[in-house]
C-alpha cells in the first residue's frame, strides 16, 4: 500500500512507469510525460481552469472500478486495458495514441503518461454484433481517475456500445476514448456521463472513422460539478458518416463545457449534429463546436443543429457553432443554432388542458430530449436516465 | 465546368488613384512619445488631449498584437509597426470651400466617379485627404438647427466641453491594442452632433484617402444623436495600391440617445496591402436604433466588428455586412451585439464571398446580459466560396445568461450552383456575366440599403472586374 501518493504537479518518471509493462509501452509513457511537462497550460476561457489546478491533484491508489453491464456479446473480445498491452499487445501497439495523441493537451499527455486501466474492446472483420455492450466506469475513494478505453472495429464490425463514467468519487477524473472504425465498420455509440455531483471531469473522445464508415453518437451529460469534454469526429475513409446527438442538462452550480469537432477529410462525407441543453439554476453549459472540412474533402453534407432551453432567469447557456470551410467543393454545410425558454404558447396550450405548468414544462423538456434519449439501446438504462433527467428538472 | 482562378480579382491599377505626394508636413516612420508629442503640439491641443495620447501610448506598447485567441489573428504577424507615417498633414488648414480644395484632391474625386452634381447637392462633404479634412462644407439649414458636422481636430477646438464629455467613453483606450494606438495618434474624422427632435434627411458623407506610401491613417470620429433625432452617415474608402504595408486603424464611437435613429454606411475597398484594424461601437440608449451597413472589399487584412451596446428598454441595433475576399485578403469581419436592457432587439446579417484564394471569416458576439428579458436575437450568415483555393470561417459567439429570449442563428456555406450557371449561360449570357449576376443577386440585400450612387458604384466595381475575366 502507497503511503505517499505522487503529487501531479511533480511526476517523475518512477511515478509513471510500471515494470511489468511492456518496454514500447514504458517509452511511450516516458514520451507522453515529458509532452506534459512540455505543455503549456491551457487557454480555455470557458472552462475554470483552477477547478482542474494540478497543484490539488495526487495520483490515487485506488485504480478506478470496471463493470460490464451484462455479459459481453458473443465474438466481441473485451478486457481491461492493462491486461490487452500483453494479451493483445500489437493491435493496442498499433492504435493506442492514435486518435488521442499526447500531443493534444496537457490533460491528454496526462493521461497517457499515467492511466491505470479502461477497457479494450475489439470487435473482429465482419462481424455483426447486435446485443449492446455496457462498460460501466466509476471512482471510489480515490481523489484522481485517469482511465483509458481503446475500442477497435475491423472492416465491416458492427458494434453497440454504452460507455458510462457513474458514481460519486474523485474529485478529479480524466477519462480518454478511442474510437477506431475500419472500412465499413458500423458503432453505435453512447457516452453518459452520469458522475457524482462533486465530480470534476476532463474527456477526451475521438472516432477515426474509415471508408463507408459510420457512426451513431448520442452523448448524455447530466452529472459532475465541471466537465471540459474534448469530442473530435474524424471522417476520415471516403463515403463515411456520423450522425451524432447530445443532450446536456446543468442545474444549479454545475458548468458543463462539450467542444465538439468535426472534421471532413474524405470524399462525400456526411455529417448531422443535434446537440441539446437544458440549463437551470445557476447552471452553465458552454457548446463550443467547430465543423472544419479540410481542402481536399469534396461533396460533403454537414448540418449543426444546437438548442438550449432556459428554464430559469439566473442559468446560463453558451454557443459558439464554428464553421471552417476550405473548400468550395461543399454539396451542404450550415448550422444553426437556438436558445430561448419553453414557448408561452406551448405551455399555454397544454395548461388549457389541465396540465399543470410543472407537469407541463416537463413534458416539453422530455420531448426536447426524447431524440436522443432513443438512441440509448438498453431499456433499462433508458428508464434510469429518463428518470434521472425528469428528476432534475 | 470549373471556375478559373483570377476571374473576379480586382486590379487597383485600372483605377488609376495614385496621386504625386505633396505634404505641409509628414513625421518620420515609426512611433515613440516624441511623435505624439510633436503631433499633439503641431495641433495645438489642449494639455488633457495630450495626456491622454501618452497614456494611450503606454496602453498600446503594454498590449500585445493578437495573434491568436478568441478575437486574434496570426495574419497580423506581419504588420510591422516600425515602418509607418504616423502622422501626415497635406495641408495648412480645413478648407471651407470648394475653390480652396487642392487640385490634385478633385482629381481623385474624378477618378472615383463623384457626381459633379453630388458634390454640389450632398449636404455635408467632408473629404479626408491624408490624416485631415481638407474639405467641409456644412448646409445652411442644418446649421440653423444646430447640427454640427466638423472634421474632429476642429470639433476639439470648437466643442471643447462635449468632445471632453463624450471622447473615449464608448470605446476606451484599453478596449484594445488598435483602439489604444489609434487613441495615441488619432487626426481627422468626423465630428457629427444632431440636437434633440431634429431629423436629418441627406447622409452626412465623408471620403478618405491613403496616398502616401507607408502612411497611417488613424481617423476618429465621434458622433452624438440627441433625442429622437436621426441622421445617416456614409463614408466610404478607396486606395491605391502600393508595394509594401500599410496600416488603417480607426475608432467610431456612437451615442444613440432616446428614441433616435442611426445609421453608419460604409464602403471599405482599401488596397490589398492596408491593414484596416477598426473599433466601431455604438451605445443605444432607449427606444433608440442604431444599424450598421458594412461593406468590405478591399485591404489585405480587414479586422473589425461593428458593435451595438444595447442599453435602455426597446432599443434595437442592426449589423448588415458583406465581404468580399480575392486573392491574399482575408475579410475578417462580423458584429457585436450586446444585450442590458430589456425588450432589446439585434439583427445581424452577414454576406461573404472568398474566390482566388481569399478567405472570408464571420466573427460575432451575441450576449445576452441577465435582466434583458425579452430580448430578440437573428443572426444570418451566408457565405459563397467562389474556387477551392478560397475559404471561408464562420466564427460566432453566442452567450445567453437570460431565460426570457428568442435567439435564432442560422449560416450557410456554399458555392455556386452549376445549374445555376448552366442556366443562364444557356440563356446567352456569357460566363463572366452569370456569374457576376450571381454574385450580384447574393450581395443584393446588402446593396439595396445602399444610396444608390454606391449601390451602383459597388455593382460597377464587380462587373468590372469580370468583364474580360473568362477566356
Amino acid at each position: 500500500m502507497a503511503t505517499k501518493l505522487p503529487a501531479i504537479a511533480s511526476l517523475s518518471a518512477a511515478d509513471v512507469l510500471v515494470a511489468t509493462e511492456p518496454a514500447w509501452l514504458q517509452t511511450w509513457r516516458q514520451q507522453s510525460l515529458a509532452a506534459f511537462a512540455a505543455h503549456e497550460m491551457p487557454y480555455w476561457r470557458r472552462t475554470d481552469l483552477t477547478a482542474f489546478a494540478f497543484a490539488d491533484m495526487q495520483l490515487s491508489a485506488d485504480l478506478g472500478t470496471f463493470k460490464i453491464g451484462a455479459d459481453a456479446p458473443p465474438g466481441v473480445i473485451v478486457m481491461p486495458l492493462s491486461q490487452a498491452v500483453h494479451d493483445n499487445a500489437a493491435l493496442v501497439q498499433a492504435h493506442l495514441g492514435s486518435a488521442v495523441s499526447a500531443k493534444v493537451s496537457k490533460y491528454a499527455a496526462l493521461n497517457a503518461a499515467t492511466w491505470r486501466d479502461g477497457w479494450f474492446v475489439y470487435v473482429p472483420k465482419n462481424l455483426e454484433s447486435t446485443l449492446p455492450l455496457h462498460l460501466i466506469q466509476g471512482f471510489g475513494a480515490g481523489n484522481t481517475l485517469i482511465a483509458r478505453n481503446l475500442v477497435i472495429l475491423e472492416r465491416g464490425a458492427h458494434l453497440t456500445l454504452v460507455e458510462q463514467l457513474h458514481g460519486d468519487g474523485g474529485p478529479y477524473s480524466n477519462v480518454v476514448s478511442e474510437l477506431i472504425l475500419g472500412d465499413g465498420a458500423t458503432l453505435k455509440y453512447t457516452a453518459m456521463q452520469t458522475w457524482g455531483a462533486a465530480v470534476h471531469h476532463v474527456g477526451h473522445v475521438v472516432a477515426n472513422v474509415g471508408n463507408n464508415a459510420t457512426i451513431e453518437w448520442a452523448a448524455i451529460n447530466t452529472g459532475a460539478l465541471h466537465q471540459h469534454i474534448e469530442a473530435e469526429t474524424n471522417l476520415v475513409g471516403n463515403g463515411s458518416r456520423v450522425d451524432w446527438m447530445a443532450a446536456t442538462v446543468a442545474k444549479d452550480g454545475q458548468r458543463l463545457l462539450t467542444a465538439p469537432w468535426l472534421r471532413h477529410v474524405g470524399r462525400s462525407t456526411e455529417a448531422h449534429m443535434d446537440f441539446k441543453t437544458v440549463v437551470k439554476g445557476t447552471g452553465y453549459a458552454t457548446f463550443d463546436g467547430m465543423i472544419k472540412i479540410e481542402g481536399g474533402s469534396t461533396d460533403t453534407i454537414t448540418r449543426l443543429e444546437e438548442h438550449a432551453l432556459h428554464l430559469s432567469p439566473q442559468a446560463r447557456s453558451d454557443s459558439i457553432p464554428g464553421l471552417k470551410i476550405d473548400t468550395n467543393n461543399v454539396q451542404k454545410a450550415g448550422h444553426a443554432s437556438t436558445s430561448g425558454e419553453v414557448d408561452d404558447e406551448h405551455l399555454f396550450y397544454m395548461q388549457a388542458r389541465g396540465i399543470s405548468k410543472d407537469e407541463a414544462v416537463h413534458m416539453i423538456v422530455m420531448g426536447f430530449f426524447e431524440p436522443v434519449l432513443d438512441r440509448i439501446p438498453l431499456e433499462s438504462l433508458r428508464e434510469q436516465v429518463t428518470a434521472a433527467i425528469a428528476a432534475r428538472i | 465546368m470549373t471556375l478559373e482562378a483570377n476571374e473576379l480579382e480586382f486590379d487597383y491599377s485600372k483605377y488609376g488613384f495614385r496621386q504625386e505626394e505633396n505634404y505641409v508636413f509628414k513625421s518620420g516612420k515609426g512611433l515613440s512619445e516624441d511623435v505624439v508629442r510633436e503631433l499633439s503640439m503641431m495641433k495645438g491641443e489642449p494639455e488633457w488631449m495630450l495626456k491622454r495620447r501618452l497614456q494611450a501610448l503606454a496602453i498600446f506598447y503594454k498590449k500585445p498584437t493578437p495573434l491568436d485567441g478568441a478575437w486574434g489573428n496570426p495574419d497580423l504577424a506581419s504588420l510591422n509597426y516600425d515602418d509607418i507615417h504616423y502622422f501626415v498633414r497635406a495641408g495648412d488648414k480645413p478648407a471651407t470651400d470648394w475653390d480652396a480644395v487642392p487640385e490634385e484632391i478633385k482629381n481623385t474625386f474624378e477618378r472615383l466617379g463623384i457626381p459633379e452634381a453630388e458634390r454640389k447637392f450632398l449636404a455635408g462633404v467632408g473629404a479626408q485627404y491624408e490624416s485631415e479634412v481638407v474639405y467641409h462644407s456644412l448646409r445652411e439649414e442644418w446649421s440653423k438647427r444646430g447640427v454640427i458636422f466638423l472634421d474632429t481636430d476642429s470639433a476639439l477646438k470648437e466643442q471643447p466641453e462635449m468632445f471632453k464629455q463624450y471622447f473615449g467613453t464608448i470605446i476606451p483606450s484599453a478596449d484594445n491594442k488598435y483602439a489604444a494606438l489609434n487613441t495615441a495618434v488619432w487626426s481627422g474624422g468626423s465630428f457629427v452632433y444632431v440636437p434633440k427632435g431634429v431629423h436629418v434627411d441627406i447622409p452626412l458623407q465623408a471620403y478618405f484617402r491613403i496616398n502616401a506610401e507607408n502612411m497611417g491613417q488613424f481617423e476618429r470620429t465621434l458622433i452624438i444623436i440627441d433625442e429622437g433625432a436621426s441622421a445617416h452617415y456614409i463614408e466610404g474608402c478607396t486606395a491605391p495600391q502600393y508595394s509594401t504595408n500599410s496600416l488603417h486603424s480607426a475608432v467610431v464611437e456612437i451615442v444613440v440617445k432616446k428614441g433616435g435613429k442611426f445609421r453608419y454606411t460604409t464602403i471599405q475597398n482599401w488596397a490589398n496591402n492596408i491593414f484596416n484594424l477598426v473599433t466601431k461601437r455604438a451605445v443605444a440608449h432607449e427606444d433608440a436604433s442604431m444599424e450598421w451597413v458594412d461593406g468590405n472589399i478591399g485591404s489585405k487584412l480587414t479586422m473589425k466588428y461593428p458593435s451595438v451596446y444595447l442599453m435602455g428598454r426597446g432599443a434595437r441595433g442592426e449589423v448588415l455586412s458583406v465581404a468580399y475576399a480575392g486573392k491574399g485578403q482575408h475579410q475578417d469581419a462580423g458584429a457585436k451585439m450586446v444585450h442590458n436592457a430589456p425588450d432589446t432587439t439585434s439583427v445581424i446579417t452577414n454576406k461573404s464571398v472568398s474566390k482566388g484564394g481569399g478567405k472570408t471569416t464571420y466573427r460575432g458576439l451575441v450576449k445576452v446580459h441577465p435582466g434583458a428579458t425579452g430580448s430578440k436575437i437573428n443572426v444570418n450568415c451566408d457565405a459563397l466560396i467562389l474556387d477551392d483555393k478560397s475559404k471561408s470561417d464562420t466564427i460566432p459567439y453566442i452567450e445567453v445568461e437570460e431565460a426570457n429570449v428568442t435567439l435564432a442563428h442560422e449560416a450557410t456555406v456554399g458555392r455556386i450552383g452549376e445549374e445555376q450557371l448552366f442556366y443562364l449561360m444557356s440563356r446567352g449570357i456569357s460566363k463572366a456575366e452569370a456569374l457576376s449576376m450571381i454574385v450580384l443577386g447574393f450581395m443584393e440585400p446588402f446593396t439595396r440599403e445602399l444610396p444608390m450612387e454606391y449601390a451602383v458604384e459597388l455593382n460597377r466595381l464587380i462587373q468590372l472586374e469580370m468583364e474580360g475575366s473568362v477566356g
